[in-house]
């Protein structure tokens, strides 16, 4: 069972539903109007990953050495 | 295309929603941010109950626009209610601005409003009126798609119109797009109809936001289920660690404040139902 991340409702992706290949990834949607949705503005729906090590780490670790928190 | 607020849940002073947030509906009224034309001046409505004196709301209209009517803010700041509609208005071009013509509309305990339009109305019109029942009919007052629409919802619901609930509320609601939509295909319309529907009758709130064209992006409609929402010293607050009876339930055709995380944006053709207990259910429209 996919999660459809439009509307978060469970899709079987077996039963012919509407599906979408994105930067790689296949996503499965409840209808028309999800798969639509999600075309028209991915990064709202997407899960947000987390960084093991962002940039945004490094400069706070340059903040704390510098005592300049 | 006009713009909604809707409340269920504690009571709250309605200026807590209409005019104080950031993005209040009285801004809204000159500078909406999803709209390509942010201008929703036509008139307003709002439509609130007191279940204390009588199970029928009252509702206010004005054809002046939302920002300069110091009524509506004066009221604003001096009311509470458990459940609310508040609307403002951009006429379809050639419709009347006229008080009968602002929404929410109201019939007995229901209120309803509507954002969107009504592909090719006047094709259809005479089939609609025709549908209706002596006692539906003759409480049309104004010219609107939107008010001969609500007509439509309250005849589909028929005797359940005296007792309901939630969930009827939005099955019917989608009985009335599926009724529309099949009109219109009679009628030989093509373009898409957009049908952002509201619907309450205080004790639960059945929203819907469709487009007849999958590919064609719905009117904007959002929901928030956070907490108790409260404007303090003028900036908006959403207290999430309140207790349960003081909690809310928004929809709204914009969000009301920056804090993104605290709305949800309802998916394209999909039903949003509100009960009484305050349990929102999302869900695709279901085919008839």
């Amino acid at each position: 069972m996919a999660v459809d991340l439009v509307c978060k409702m469970d899709v079987n992706e077996k039963a012919s539903k509407p599906s979408l290949v994105f930067e790689g990834n296949t996503y499965y949607f409840c209808s028309e109007g999800c798969r639509a949705e999600f075309k028209r503005r991915p990064q709202d729906y997407l899960p947000i990953v987390a960084e093991t090590e962002s940039c945004c780490d490094a400069a706070q670790a340059e903040k704390e050495e510098n005592g300049n928190v | 295309m006009c713009r909604f607020i809707g409340y269920l849940g504690s009571e709250i002073l309605l200026a807590d929603l209409i005019s104080r947030p950031e993005n209040s509906l009285v801004r809204q009224s000159f500078k909406s941010r999803e709209r390509s034309e942010p201008l929703n001046g036509d008139g307003f409505g709002v439509g609130w109950y007191a279940p204390e004196i009588t199970d029928e709301p009252c509702v206010f209209t004005a054809i002046t626009p939302a920002w300069s009517n110091r009524n509506l803010l004066n009221l604003a700041g001096h009311t509470k209610s458990a459940c609310f509609f508040a609307h403002i208005r951009a006429a379809s071009p050639g419709m009347r601005v006229s008080e009968a013509n602002c929404h929410p509309f109201r019939f007995g305990r229901f209120l309803w409003m509507h954002n969107g339009t009504i592909e090719g109305f006047d094709l259809i019109k005479r089939r609609l009126s025709a549908s209706l029942p002596d006692e539906i009919y003759n409480s049309i007052e104004g010219t609107t798609d939107s008010e001969h629409a609500f007509a439509v919802f309250l005849n589909l619901l028929g005797e359940k119109r005296k007792n309901t609930c939630a969930a009827e509320l939005g099955g019917n609601l989608v009985k009335t797009v599926w009724q529309l939509e099949e009109w219109g295909r009679e009628a030989g319309i093509k373009k898409p109809s957009i049908y952002n529907f509201a619907v309450t009758d205080g004790q639960s709130i059945a929203t819907v936001r469709y487009v007849s064209d999958p590919l064609v992006e719905p009117i904007s409609l959002y929901f928030s289920k956070q907490g108790k929402y409260q404007c303090c010293d003028g900036r908006p607050e959403v207290m999430t660690d309140c207790c349960a009876e003081e909690s809310g339930i928004i929809i709204a055709s914009e969000r009301l404040t920056a804090q993104s995380e605290i709305w949800t944006r309802v998916a394209p053709n999909h039903v949003v139902t509100i009960d009484s207990r305050l349990d929102v259910k999302v869900r695709l429209m279901p085919d008839v």
